[in-house]
């Protein structure tokens, strides 16, 4: 018995020996890239998830994300720790950030991280000389000052509640090795080798190689302060999406997607949740931050104009014949199932929306009704805005009467409704919504044309209608740019459909600049505007895709969240 | 042979250039830009968007943007004192200060096709030099590897279609030549990469090396088994048309007087049609390489993609859906150049294989 004891104390012991060598050694993580190769791995220039992908795992940002909440988290050390700040406070006049940064960060070369390291490349975006998209923090922040090497002073252009969110729009750039780079020049930093190989970072990972449109690959830190188990970080470029699902199917690659993207298409989601559960491999599904919808022209499109003028005032822009008058676009939000569009077009891989936003986004409201199939109620409302079905023929269009806001008499209802060729679940709901008001005399001219083109029209204000998504929306819920008069400008704005409500406008200024921007009473506000933009329908309101992880079996420890595929890669241990 | 050759090339600058004007026209006329393309989004200004344009030159009319592509922009602006600010510009085609801010836009630093400047990828933001120069062995070895297989495979299978006319081999052969010409490769690669990558597991599932830490790739001959796939899906079509082909011309040459006067020696089949017949059922081969080269281009498109092979296939689909001017200019360009100088080689071999044929 002794001796048996002694034998199982030895197995166990050994075992233990094992797993924590293969959690030492690690194994490298490979993951498949969709969207080609990185455009650049500089923290200060990237403009798209494969960039991102990277350069989180590379560079440190101002402070952290709370993988749960989605909001700035401060604090100590944590397994996917790349933040600097320990803490932070803000003036009582809402005008300065204040931020204590640690001390123990260093780069890789050795030189520790600062608050001298934000403030340049906070200099180099604000010097407007870089190509760097990142420019939003511009809007509210005035400058940034290093007092020593862990203080930075944020002075405030407005008392603005986005401008804490925006100083994290971008990743740290090494200020010692870049500036004897760029001799002063910041547009240089354009053109240096840097942003292809970034030899000094400070991730959790170093980069490794970048072999074009076939790998990129880093390798791990073992100064990082919290070394992660991973020997490297491999993303493949698989220019092919149904390619790389079978490349994760017969283990070659260990997830689908980046980091920073979940990639299984809604059509596979149902096969993945039975292989899933069948222990084939793992999967994690969540709301993505993402929405679909159709974008309503409120405005006269023979003509698109600024919402404001010069000197800020607003403009006479027109109305559109059908959907200037609200009680059209509300009937519309009846008359068209959206089980149908959901579980049809779908692939049920989704969850309507009641107005902007998503339920992963924190300004949203659930508690709002969202718009329900009910085409007599859809008919009615027509009726009194002005359209009848003159010849009791359900399949000829409805047609204006005399009291039709903005249509001249005997105009039939028919519409030009667009979206982007190539995606087939907005080409599938576009049938549905063609069909759907077909029954109740709306002639749909349903087209799909290639995104160029699109854009064109989008951001040129001219069309009727328009079905597209929005997806990475922002962390704060303001849409100031998308839902006020500010952001409709013909040619570049976001407000395309030139949705103009007062009430709406008054209340993002109001959340925006609310003194301490306690969030509870911030979303209090979003609240409200969420309701009058539901009942008002600028946008149709559609849906929100759902977003689905697969990680193979190999990957252990494994904890996933919404957005971020990889909340605890130090714990991660991959079997080779 | 040498005159006929340099009447050939320079006949063929008209063409060339015709080509780029029109492909600029085209890239120019379609809406959207590369701006709009990596830079949408709401949390991006329209003037953030205006100004990376603007640097690009993409807002440009169309003649300022072909002339600074094809001749350079350092003659458009220059720095006449070396203080590293415009202070010179050619006026009647661009102001020197453009955007009225009372500065001068900054001294143009391209040189243009015509000298040899590709100009700068705007979405890799490389040299367009260095982007082609990069992804092009991957092809060359497809590529190559495709009509190797193609010729070797093809001119047997014709030969002996021809020989055994009316056979089950030349029924055979002829019913497969016209299932895999009218079959789209990229079906054909679909169905390949599950049947043998992912069911019987014996080929990789794309990619041309094994992942690794340090970007290492190592000689074809160990990683053989990634060539493989892509290489049958691009032969496949190469394949069917040269054994249609040869085997037309094979029974063409067969039916002459030589062939029969071989025969009646007493020469060997083998002889007869290997040795004979076959160096004259060659020559419609010879015209059909200018075509294969530009069908190594198009195929390559979609097979380096279905593939993950990193090829200039990949780069020219990722940059004309980008936008992304320089580069897809760059292989047009190179893809011009294949042309015409696989047509005239096409020619040329044409005369070493048919004595009969003498260029003036």
């Amino acid at each position: 018995m002794y001796k048996l004891s002694r034998v199982l104390l030895l197995l166990a012991l050994t075992s233990l020996l094992v797993v924590g060598a293969s959690a030492q050694e690690g194994g490298i993580l490979i993951g498949t890239n969709f969207g080609g190769d990185p455009t650049t791995i500089n923290p200060l220039l990237t403009n798209n998830t494969v960039d991102l992908s990277l350069t989180e795992f590379l560079f440190p940002n101002i402070y952290n994300i709370d993988p749960v909440t989605r909001a700035p988290m401060g604090g100590g050390r944590n397994d996917q720790d790349n933040g600097l700040a320990l803490d932070w406070t803000l003036s009582d006049d809402g005008m300065v950030y204040t931020f204590t940064l640690r001390d123990d960060v260093t780069w890789n070369d050795g030189s520790p991280v600062t608050a001298h390291d934000y403030a340049f490349t906070f200099e180099a975006l604000a010097s407007g000389e870089t190509s760097s998209p990142r420019g939003s923090v511009l809007q509210s922040v005035e400058s940034v000052e290093a007092v020593d090497d862990t203080t930075l002073v944020v002075n405030l252009k407005l008392a603005s509640c986005r401008a804490l969110d925006e100083l994290n729009d971008f990743g740290i750039l090494p200020k010692h090795h870049i500036e004897p780079l760029i001799g002063g020049d910041f547009a240089e930093i354009d053109n240096l080798e840097f942003n292809k190989h970034p030899d000094v970072t400070s991730g959790v990972f170093n980069f490794g190689a970048l072999v074009a449109d076939e790998q990129t690959s880093m390798i791990r830190n073992d100064n990082h302060w919290m070394p992660v188990s991973p020997e490297g970080y491999i993303l493949r470029n698989v220019p092919d999406q149904l390619v790389g699902i079978e490349q994760f199917l017969a283990g070659e690659v260990n997830s689908v997607g980046t980091a920073g993207s979940a990639s299984v298409p809604a059509v596979r989601m149902q096969e993945f949740r039975e292989r899933a559960e069948a222990g084939e491999f793992q999967i994690y599904e969540y709301v993505d931050d993402g929405l679909t919808f159709v974008g309503f022209n409120l405005a006269d499109r023979s003509n698109p104009l600024d919402g404001l003028d010069e000197d800020g005032n607003p403009v006479d822009q027109g109305k559109h014949q059908f959907f200037g008058d609200i009680r059209v676009r509300q009937a519309l939000a009846q008359a068209v199932s959206y089980v149908d569009i959901i579980e049809g077009a779908a692939e049920g891989e989704a969850v309507q929306v009641n107005s902007f936003g998503t339920p992963a986004l924190w300004g949203y409201d659930p508690d709002i009704e969202p718009w329900e199939y009910n085409p007599d109620a859809a008919l009615a409302l027509l009726a009194e805005a002005g359209f009848v079905d003159h010849d009791d023929d359900s399949s000829t269009p409805l047609v204006a009467t005399e009291d039709a806001l903005y249509a001249e008499p005997g105009t039939e209802f028919a519409f030009e409704l667009l979206t982007n060729s190539g995606n087939l679940v907005r080409e599938a709901a576009g049938t549905v919504i063609q069909d759907q008001l077909g029954q109740i005399g709306i002639a749909v001219d349903f087209q799909t044309i290639e995104f160029g083109p699109l854009v064109t029209f989008l951001l040129g204000q001219d069309f009727d209608a328009i079905m597209i998504g929005f997806t990475n929306l922002a962390q704060d819920t303001d849409a100031r740019n998308v839902f006020t008069p500010v952001g409709d400008t013909v040619g570049g704005g976001f407000n395309f459909v030139s949705y103009r409500n007062d009430r709406v406008t008054e209340l993002y200024n109001e959340a925006l600049s609310l003194p301490g921007c306690d969030l509870s009473e911030r979303q209090a506000l979003y609240h409200e505007i969420s309701q009058i933009l539901h009942d008002d329908v600028p946008w149709w309101w559609l849906f929100a895709p759902f977003s689905m992880y697969a990680e193979s079996n190999a990957v252990q420890n494994w904890m996933p969240y919404a957005e971020t595929r990889y909340a605890n890669m130090a714990n991660l241990a991959i079997n080779p | 042979m040498i005159k006929y050759i340099a009447r050939r090339l320079i006949q063929a600058i008209p063409t060339f250039f015709g080509i780029t004007l029109l492909t600029y026209l085209l890239l120019w006329l379609a809406p959207g830009s590369v701006v709009e393309r990596l830079y949408l989004a709401p949390n991006i200004k329209a003037e953030t968007r205006a100004r990376l344009a603007a640097q690009l030159g993409i807002d440009d009319p169309f003649h300022i943007q072909y002339l600074r592509w094809l001749a350079g922009d350092d003659w458009l602006r220059w720095d006449s004192d070396g203080d590293g600010i415009a202070d010179q510009a050619f006026t009647p085609l661009v102001p020197l200060d453009e955007d009225g801010d009372g500065e001068p836009e900054p001294p143009g630093d391209n040189y243009g096709i015509l000298r040899g400047d590709f100009g700068r990828s705007f979405v890799k933001k490389q040299p367009v030099m260095d982007v082609i120069l990069t992804n092009l062995p991957a092809t060359l070895e497809l590529g190559i590897a495709a009509v190797v297989t193609s010729l070797v495979i093809g001119i047997p299978v014709g030969v002996l279609s021809a020989v055994t006319r009316g056979r089950s081999f030349d029924n055979n052969s002829r019913v497969l030549a016209v299932i895999f010409d009218a079959m789209p490769n990229f079906w054909l690669g679909y169905i390949l990469l599950y049947v043998f990558g992912r069911l019987l597991d014996i080929v990789p599932i794309g990619g041309r090396c094994t992942a690794n830490l340090f970007g290492e790739c190592p000689i074809l001959f160990e990683r053989i088994n990634y060539l493989i796939l892509p290489t049958v899906v691009f032969a496949a079509g190469f394949v069917a048309l040269f054994s249609r082909y040869v085997r037309t011309s094979t029974l063409e040459v067969l039916s002459q007087d030589y062939i029969r006067t071989a025969r009646a020696k007493g020469l060997s089949p083998q002889v007869v049609n290997f040795r004979h017949a076959m160096r004259n059922a060659m020559i419609p081969v010879a015209t059909l390489l200018g075509p294969i080269i530009t069908n190594v281009w198009a195929g390559a498109i979609i097979i380096e993609s279905v593939f993950s092979w990193p090829g200039v296939g990949r780069i020219a689909f990722t940059s004309a859906i980008q936008q992304d001017f320089p580069v897809v200019m760059g292989i047009v360009i190179f893809a011009s150049l294949g042309t015409i100088l696989g047509f005239l080689l096409s020619d040329i071999l044409y005369v070493l294989i048919d004595p009969r044929i003498r260029i003036d």
